[in-house]
């Protein structure tokens, strides 16, 4: 029985791997976690750490002055003196009076600055950049896993293939599970391909940029590899609902618009439900507990038992509702298409 | 009555009601191992819902049935069964030899040779690479017969399986039903076409309005029908059908082309004459029992339909 739901699985991945549709989508969850990547370089590159030009000597013909650029930088790595060693006295008193003025404006620029830094860097070198990458999953991801799952499954009763299949003696149940399989395979290899790229990405900015490094610590290395566990267990809801929609529906396209509409009016009803009767009560929908569960608990020490157990606490607050919506939409759609007719191919 | 061992497909009381139509109704069938049995009936006369029923496709709301004697269950019955409903469904995008080792492989048996057998014995072995959506009618056909024969299969349940097809490609598909049908493997088979039924059928069971009107062999149903008609060309046809319509002993009369088909006992047909003769019209030729199934089957189902109506 398993090792029939797994064949069928594999081949759930052939098939899709044959459709345009997947290959649409993970080149969009790629090229948006690189674009991701260019913003945050973008803003570190912007980010100004209190940059003052002096004068560094007389007019010339032109009437313009040499200058010399002094940061905070420098002045927090006491390059000050060293910046103005060159320049005559009459300009090195001034000089050094702009930079006097600078210094009381240096801690709010280079707090601002060392967030650009350290946000870039932790984003964009090994291995930050494969959680941040995994991240991209996030908001766009689960309106096209609903829709993914939604065509895979409607597919089947628009060509009719679903009627085929399950005259070969396959089972309702393994149709289903094997779909679901599957699909949780294709978000897999999406989050594969994220990773790869975002590794290649980080690999040319750690060679072409001084003063960045990949880490070697093993922990931080085990969180990608945590964050692709918890995506792929954010994803499985959004699965089960396309598939909800598909069966119910009995049709691609309807599941498909069903699955925008829902992605669309939970937006919604997150925002009205969240203003009128407040965030805990917005936990009912399941796009408010994903970015919940997405977002990085830190391991408590195990000797302190009220960290143990807000932690726990934290943890199943996010894990348990998923898990209902898993439980419920699966639920429903088994017993749909368990108890009803499959109607004939409704065309090619 | 047949020992349910050599029954491989057995319906009792079948009903499938959608609303207030029932689809199908209160159906007893019997096919027996190895015979090609025909399903035969109108548009809407349950036959493609019965096949349905039979693969799990459609849930019965009433009654039951069973596939090879009902000894293992049904999911394993039907991995000895290959079927098509209404029409051959693949995935469009796929091969037809991909479409053919994905079934393949939801079986569980086969191997690569016995993908590129089939396609040879269907005659798609030159097209096997390429995609299912860019295949004519006829050839989903054959795909379909390839798709049926997968696994070797002990149950064929077949809907119209010449549909569409070309007039060689419907004369060779029905070879292969014949030739399928040899030895121990069972055919259920449904068509609109009653000539290709006639000559591909061990048995028949004709439906009508979802209801079972007759079963049994072809040959023991045309000849039950054969054995009251007489068919006559005489020289004034008009004149004859008038005298012969006051006799009492004669149930029917129908004009067929030039002649005149009589449902009387055979064994009066001299008296026909007789009558005939004394008010000077003769027979010019006269035959005993010549009934094809289509004829029957419009009795038959003219018969249940004013019995219904």
């Amino acid at each position: 029985m398993i090792r029939q739901t797994l064949r069928m699985a594999r081949w759930e991945v052939i098939k899709l791997r044959r459709r345009w549709m997947p290959w649409v989508f993970l080149a969009f969850i790629v090229l948006s976690s690189q674009l991701r990547l260019l913003t945050e370089y973008q803003m570190y590159s912007n980010a100004d750490p209190g940059r003052i030009a002096v004068q560094a000597g007389p007019a010339n013909e032109e009437g313009e002055h040499s200058t010399i650029s002094i940061s905070c930088l420098d002045i927090r790595d006491g390059l000050v003196e060293s910046r103005l060693s060159g320049i005559p006295t009459e300009f090195r008193q001034a000089a050094l009076q702009e930079v006097e003025s600078l210094r009381d404006r240096c801690p709010a620029l280079l707090g601002m600055y060392d967030f650009a830094r350290t946000n870039f860097l932790n984003n964009a070198t090994l291995p930050g950049s494969l959680s941040y990458g995994i991240n991209m999953f996030g908001t766009l991801g689960y309106l096209f896993v609903m829709i993914l799952a939604a065509m895979a499954i409607g597919v089947e009763y628009t060509w009719g293939t679903a009627r085929q299949v399950l005259a070969k003696g396959c089972g309702r149940g393994r149709f289903l599970a094997a779909k679901v399989l599957g699909l949780l395979a294709v978000v897999g290899i999406g989050h594969l391909a994220v990773i790869l790229f975002m590794g290649i990405s980080s690999l040319i900015i750690t060679y072409t940029m001084a003063g960045t490094g990949i880490s070697t610590d093993v922990m931080q290395w085990l969180r990608p590899g945590a964050d692709v566990v918890k995506s792929m267990y954010m994803m499985l809801p959004y699965i089960i609902l396309g598939t909800f929609f598909a069966v119910l529906t009995s049709s691609a396209s309807s599941g498909i618009v069903i699955s925008v509409v829902f992605y669309i009016s939970e937006s919604i009803l997150r925002w009205i439900i969240g203003s009128y009767l407040g965030p805990d009560a917005a936990r009912i929908l399941i796009s408010v507990n994903t970015p919940l569960w997405m977002a990085s608990l830190e391991f408590p020490a195990l000797n302190n038992l009220s960290e143990i157990y807000n932690y726990l606490r934290d943890f199943l607050s996010t894990f348990l509702p998923i898990l209902a919506y898993i439980v419920v939409f699966w639920g429903g759609s088994f017993w749909l298409f368990k108890r009803r007719d499959l109607k004939p191919s409704t065309g090619v | 009555m047949m020992a349910s061992n050599d029954l491989v497909i057995k319906t009792e009381s079948l009903t499938k009601r959608y609303g207030d139509i029932l689809a199908v109704n209160d159906l007893s069938l019997e096919v027996p191992r190895g015979h090609v049995f025909g399903l035969l009936g109108p548009n809407g006369s349950g036959k493609t819902t019965t096949m349905g029923m039979l693969l799990g496709l459609v849930r019965p709301s009433a009654g039951r049935f069973s596939l090879f004697g009902g000894r293992k269950p049904h999911r394993e019955a039907l991995t000895r069964t290959g079927a098509i409903v209404e029409f051959p469904s693949f995935y469009p995008h796929l091969t037809g030899r991909d479409n053919l080792a994905f079934f393949q492989e939801i079986s569980g048996n086969g191997d690569s040779v016995e993908l590129d057998t089939l396609l040879e014995k269907v005659g798609l072995d030159g097209r096997g690479k390429d995609r299912f959506q860019t295949y004519s009618l006829g050839m989903k056909q054959r795909l379909g017969l390839a798709y049926v024969l997968l696994g070797d299969p002990d149950l064929l349940i077949l809907d119209e399986p010449t549909n569409g097809m070309d007039p060689d490609g419907m004369a060779e598909v029905r070879e292969l039903i014949r030739s399928l049908g040899d030895g121990e493997r069972t055919v259920l088979l449904s068509s609109h076409l009653l000539h290709e039924v006639e000559q591909v059928c061990d048995s028949v069971a004709i439906l009508s309005h979802g209801r079972l009107v007759v079963q049994g062999r072809v040959d023991e149903l045309v000849r039950s029908l054969a054995g009251e008609t007489i068919l006559l060309r005489t020289t004034d046809n008009a004149k004859a059908i008038e005298i012969l319509s006051k006799l009492n002993w004669v149930t029917d009369l129908n004009s067929k082309g030039e002649s005149i088909l009589v449902s009387a006992p055979t064994l009066r047909s001299s008296e026909l004459s007789e009558v005939l003769s004394r008010s000077a019209v003769y027979v010019a030729e006269m035959t005993l029992g010549h009934v094809s199934l289509e004829e029957y089957y419009f009795k038959i189902t003219d018969d249940a339909n004013g019995d219904t109506a």
